[in-house]
Parts: structure tokens; C-alpha cells; sequence
């Protein structure tokens, strides 16, 4: 990453009988190699898989991304780019602003 | 874990870690001004082009390789196609060294189709690339190897092209990793 780039996290809570998924997205730059674009692509299903690192997930409904879908659950992304952040959730989501960063609060009702 | 982009030359092929796509009137990767693609008296081809995504070792898990421009250079007189398939089958390039190449719908033994990369695909309609051996996941990696199928590409130059050096223009992969 370049100078540009900035630190995001992304954490959740799970609850007993779901399982949490993470899947990196990179856009890499073909001639330098750099890294352009990171997207972080966290979900949590209900259910129990006994190896889910190896298990890509499936991005938002609608998206041709192969993977496995989530269906009683939720997922959240956040993409990197240009020192920019896009943030996107299946939940109802709340953005606070603590010690000068932007933490965005997933909660269902 | 490095992921870079190899040219695939030759007929064996090698593979060589590429930082340009360099569009020539042979069958060599180099980033250089020897074998330039001559300016047809109608339409003529640089020699096709074969690439890969290429990862080191690692625990990591591959998914979803996509490639994408990244704008319309609008060069004068030639334009970038992409072969339409994908393949886990090397073709070499051929033609005619510092003449044409032979065109890659015709000659190709794996595509059929070809497609206006630049004006085509974009952040926001990518082509899928697919995972070398055609599952939907590939890795942990106990050796170093190409990831992706292998990606083809044919620059088409016209009698209106400019003499001398392209604008650069940016290709990007997409990949997904678990691990």
C-alpha cells in the first residue's frame, strides 16, 4: 500500500451456534504489482463448518462472486481505496465517531 | 506471499514476472524497443499475448480471479482484445517476426471470441478469469505456481495508427484470499 493508505478493522460479536468467515478482496495493479484496492469481507452464518477458513463467502446477493451464500446471517465489507473507505452491511449499522475514528456499529433489532 | 503477473513464452512455456505488457511482433515478454509491431497497410496484429497470476508458498486460499481495465486509453488506430476463454492450455504465439502476428480467433487453439478489452471490462463489469485447474477455490500452495487460468490478450493495429509508443494504459487483477 502507499502512502494513501489507511487502517480500518473489522470485529463482530458471534453468537453461539453461528459461524464467522473472512475473505480478503486485492486489486493488484498488473505493470507495479501494487495493491490498489482492499476490501474486507467479514460474514457470520448461522450453522457450524468444521473448516470455515477454507470457505470463501459469497459477496452481496445479486453479485456473481462465487462462494457460499449467506442466508441466516449477515455480512459486512470495507473497501480501501485511494485512502478512502466504503462500508457496506446486510444490518442496520450506526456510525460513532470515537478518539477520531469512524467505527461502524452492526446490531440487530 | 507475493502474487505478481508471469508472461508465458516459448513453447514449453517459460514463464517470466512481468512489469509491462509489452505488445511486440515476436514471441518475447522484454520491455524494450526491438520487434516493434509494424504499421499495417490495412490491419495487422502484434503477437498474442499470454498471462497469469502467479503465487508464492502459503497457507493462503484463492477465489474469484477477476481482470479489468483501467480506462479507455482511445489509442489511434489500435486497440486491445482479450480472448473471450480462459484456459489451463498453453498456446504459443506465432506469426511473422517483426511482420504480423497471426490473429488470435484464427489461430488460437482455445479462443473462439475475442472482445475490446479496455472499453469492456471495468471496475464495474470485471472478466472472470477463473482458478487454474477450474475449481472454486485453490491453495494452501506447497510450491509456487500460476493461480489463475491463463489469460490472453492481442493488441490490433490499423493503417491510422501513430508511429511510436503507445500511451500506458492499466490492466488490474481481482483475487479473493481466505486463510
Amino acid at each position: 500500500m502507499s502512502v494513501a493508505s489507511i487502517q480500518a478493522c473489522l470485529e463482530t460479536i458471534i453468537p453461539p451456534g453461528y459461524t464467522a468467515f473472512l475473505r480478503t478482496d486485492i486489486h493488484r495493479d498488473m505493470a507495479s504489482s501494487q495493491i490498489t484496492r482492499l476490501g474486507y469481507l467479514m460474514a457470520v452464518e448461522r450453522g457450524e463448518w468444521a473448516d470455515p477458513g477454507r470457505l470463501p463467502i459469497g459477496g452481496f446477493e445479486g453479485s456473481d462472486w462465487a462462494g457460499l451464500p449467506i442466508q441466516d446471517g449477515f455480512r459486512a465489507e470495507l473497501c480501501t481505496w485511494d485512502g478512502r473507505v466504503l462500508f457496506e452491511g446486510t444490518f442496520e449499522h450506526e456510525l460513532v465517531k470515537e478518539n477520531n475514528i469512524d467505527i461502524y456499529k452492526f446490531y440487530r433489532r | 506471499m507475493a502474487v505478481v503477473t508471469k508472461e508465458y513464452n516459448g513453447a514449453s512455456p517459460t514463464a517470466s514476472t512481468i512489469t509491462h505488457l509489452k505488445h511486440r511482433a515476436n514471441d518475447t515478454y522484454v520491455n524494450d524497443a526491438t520487434n516493434p509491431v509494424p504499421k499495417p497497410a490495412t490491419t495487422g496484429y502484434a503477437w498474442w499475448k499470454t498471462v497469469g497470476l502467479y503465487a508464492d508458498a502459503s497457507s493462503d486460499i484463492y477465489s474469484d480471479i477477476k481482470i479489468y481495465g483501467g480506462g479507455d486509453p482511445s489509442w489511434t488506430g489500435a486497440t486491445l482484445y482479450i480472448g473471450d476463454e480462459t484456459s489451463d492450455t498453453y498456446d504459443q504465439a506465432s506469426g511473422t517476426v517483426d511482420g504480423s502476428g497471426d490473429e488470435i480467433v484464427a489461430e488460437h487453439s482455445q479462443v473462439t471470441a475475442k472482445t475490446n478489452f479496455f472499453t469492456t471490462y471495468t471496475s464495474l463489469n470485471m472478466k472472470t478469469v477463473g482458478l487454474n485447474g477450474g475449481g472454486s477455490i485453490l491453495g494452501p500452495l506447497g510450491s509456487p505456481q500460476r493461480i489463475s487460468k491463463y489469460v490472453f490478450f492481442q493488441l490490433t493495429v490499423t493503417s491510422s495508427a501513430v508511429a511510436g509508443s503507445l500511451t500506458n494504459a492499466t490492466i488490474y487483477w481481482r483475487y479473493s484470499v481466505t486463510s
